[in-house]
């Protein structure tokens, strides 16, 4: 995954900057555009591996940027924005957005996404990753949505089968609550964090080890295999 | 208004006609007798200066032709006539009998004056007739002398009958001036109300959170127009202000998103170039923490902009179903802590209120009933009908609040002790979705201990779930 040529269209130069920063730390190529019509002008220009776009730009909006990039190319773009609405979340996503990411979101999240959808599209298919994963004893299917245990099926409902897959994507992460509840649930209230705490003990409790997933103070969860 | 309007109307109206009409009708009754009197007295002299010679001479020649005269006078529709000579007695009637010839009338105090020289007239009842006459009597003077009197009488029956006929006339054109007012008074009226029934319709409206409802400004006079105009205009900024206060609140929170991921990305970028002890990890620790309370905050305002009042639809809410939902989801959680949750929840509870109140407004309440007790505590939570309400209460066995805080509970940002986490909006939230589903929240403290928090909703319409 070295040299991967990221596209940041992203009005806000502090924003920017610190995703920049962050990408390359780990040796990627990024190229920033302030204005929808910079990053139209870039994309046409050079093949891009992934592109990031922000919905809140000063001349085209967002989404007809996505619109229009997406009747030429076919590049992965991860929509960045300040507004979770579910609204706002299925437009980015039917106009041809790949992944839509709520702020605020940490680097290791952002990187997760951009390595998952751009493996999405190296497999050829635009459809979600349907392998099963493992951590462990802990085998989650989420063609089947199923989860085993050593072998054994557990019975979980959908959120929280939704849960678990979510903090299964990225083994050993905090994962924060706000944005797992803004991608897991589609929509977000001020009484559903807890929400989340509600369904992570249903989990731990159908797992049998309250240290499968372990809570970060304040912050989120993690999952990893109890050691 | 409108009836108001029309009463005041009609009563105005006939007010002005009964002030004019009656005394007018009182002149003419008076007009119309005195015209009859006269007409009677002027009859009688008639008849009086026919009958002189006869009366001097009293020979039967010369009565023959009075006698054919006054008979005349009475197929003519006349008066009763009766004539008597200087002594009193009757000498010619036109009763067709003329059974009253011979009688004397000197006792009748209208001859009385006749025959002596004056003219009377007047009504009197008759015990004879046994009706009520009108009366003349005249004098028939031959030269200086008296030679006898005529009276002529007239039912007054007849003269009532002709002045009632008269009344009934301007009765008539009263009460038809009367229903054309009411007409008039109509279509004014309607005219005038129109225009300010279309204002209230559209201030229903408005405050029922539609900001873009706007009166008619063509309804009724001008200054209703005027008035519409002027509402419409005052609709139109109070809109604009409440849709820029809601959105102040979305706004800000999505603005602050930016720069905290910003700050987010740079500090993870930092303690990965860092080489860093417990003690450091912990200092980033902390300040992770503080990052993700800023966050819930920030959530938390969105979610209150998002349940303002205004603009927001009541529906009919499964509350038991949803209750039950949440009760359940909390009880994993619960059984962390060692907190047993015991509910009570009513069956086909059916309440009104803004979509996802219900939700809301259990998870905060339980988050903070959960967040202040101790292992081994319950919290019950009942959901319970009463009349046509129905109340959620959950109750805690914490310390509960100080009395004096209890009305504090609901302000923004306010927190009541500062040892248990929360942002100080989770309360705030629910009052106002409450207010939204115009339902009422309390809050009590539980002897020996605890807090009871309830809200009190209204019933709704079953629905059916699709």
């Amino acid at each position: 995954m070295i040299d991967m040529k990221v596209l940041l269209i992203e009005d806000d130069r502090a924003i920017a900057g610190a995703i920049i920063d962050s990408m390359e730390a780990v040796s990627w190529n990024v190229v920033h555009e302030n204005t929808g019509a910079g990053g139209l002008a870039q994309l046409a220009a050079r093949a891009w591996d992934v592109i990031l776009l922000d919905l809140g730009l000063p001349d085209i909006d967002g989404i007809e940027v996505a619109r229009r990039a997406r009747e030429t190319q076919s590049v992965p773009i991860i929509v960045i924005s300040a507004r979770g609405d579910e609204s706002d979340r299925v437009l980015a996503l039917e106009l041809g957005a790949d992944d839509y990411l709520v702020k605020p979101f940490g680097m290791r999240e952002l990187l997760a996404r951009v390595r998952a959808v751009h493996r999405r599209y190296d497999q050829g298919g635009d459809g979600p990753e349907t392998g099963p994963l493992s951590v462990g004893a802990l085998t989650i299917d989420p063609r089947e949505r199923r989860v085993s245990l050593d072998g054994v099926e557990v019975a979980l409902t959908a959120k929280e089968f939704d849960v678990l897959h979510y903090l299964a994507s990225e083994v050993g992460a905090v994962h924060r609550r706000e944005t797992i509840l803004a991608d897991v649930w589609d929509m977000n209230w001020y009484g559903s964090t807890k929400t989340l705490d509600a369904h992570i003990a249903a989990i731990r409790k159908k797992l049998g080890d309250a240290r499968w997933i372990e809570s970060v103070r304040g912050v989120g969860f993690r999952l990893g295999e109890p050691q | 208004m409108r009836r108001l309007l029309l009463v005041s109307f009609l009563g105005v109206a006939f007010l002005a006609l009964a002030v004019s009409t009656i005394p007018f009708a009182i002149f003419l009754q008076s007009v119309e007798r005195e015209r009859l009197l006269t007409s009677l007295e002027r009859d009688a002299f008639v008849l009086a200066g026919r009958a002189e010679e006869a009366l001097e001479s009293l020979g039967a020649a010369d009565l023959a032709p009075v006698r054919d005269l006054v008979g005349d006078y009475r197929d003519a529709g006349g008066a009763r006539v009766v004539i008597v000579d200087s002594q009193g007695s009757a000498v010619v009637t036109n009763d067709p009998e003329e059974i009253r010839v011979g009688l004397s009338y000197v006792s009748r105090p209208e001859f009385e004056a006749a025959l002596g020289g004056v003219i009377s007239t007047g009504e009197r009842f008759s015990d004879t007739l046994g009706i009520t006459l009108v009366y003349v009597a005249v004098p028939v003077f031959s030269g200086p002398e008296i030679v006898g009197a005529v009276r002529l009488t007239f039912d007054k029956a007849v003269i009532d009958a002709e002045v009632n006929r008269q009344w009934v006339g301007i009765g008539l054109v009263a009460l038809i001036t009367l229903a054309l007012g009411a007409v008039i008074a109509v279509i004014l009226s309607g005219r005038l109300v129109t225009g300010i029934r279309e204002l209230s319709v559209t201030a229903g409206k408005i405050s029922a959170g539609d900001f873009t409802a706007r009166a008619r400004e063509d309804l009724g006079p001008r200054e209703t127009q005027a008035l519409a105009g002027a509402f419409n205009n005052m609709a139109g900024r109070v809109g604009a202000l409440v849709e820029q206060r809601q959105r102040f609140a979305t706004d800000a929170s999505h603005q602050l998103r930016t720069p905290i991921t910003a700050i987010m990305l740079r500090l993870e970028r930092l303690r990965d170039s860092l080489t860093l002890d417990a003690k450091g990890d912990e200092r980033f620790d902390a300040i992770d923490y503080e990052i993700a309370r800023l966050t819930r905050l920030i959530d938390g305002l969105l979610a209150l902009g998002r349940s303002g009042v205004e603009g927001v639809e009541q529906i009919s809410i499964d509350a038991t179903s949803v209750v039950s939902e949440r009760v359940e989801s909390w009880c994993n959680l619960a059984d962390e802590v060692g907190v047993s949750i015991v509910s009570r929840i009513e069956a086909g509870v059916w309440l009104t209120g803004v979509p996802t109140a219900v939700e809301q407004i259990i998870d905060v309440f339980l988050d903070n009933a959960l967040s202040v007790s101790a292992p081994g505590h319950t919290i019950l939570v009942d959901l319970e009908t009463h009349g046509s309400n129905a109340s959620l209460c959950i109750r805690d066995e914490g310390p509960g609040m100080k009395e004096s805080d209890l009305p504090r509970a609901f302000e923004r940002f306010w927190r009541g002790d500062a040892k248990y986490e929360g942002t100080g909006l989770g309360l705030a939230l629910v009052e106002q979705l409450a207010e939204g589903s115009g339902a009422t929240v309390r809050l009590q403290n539980r002897t020996p201990q605890g807090l009871n928090a309830c809200v009190e909703f209204s019933l709704g319409p079953v629905a059916l779930s699709l």
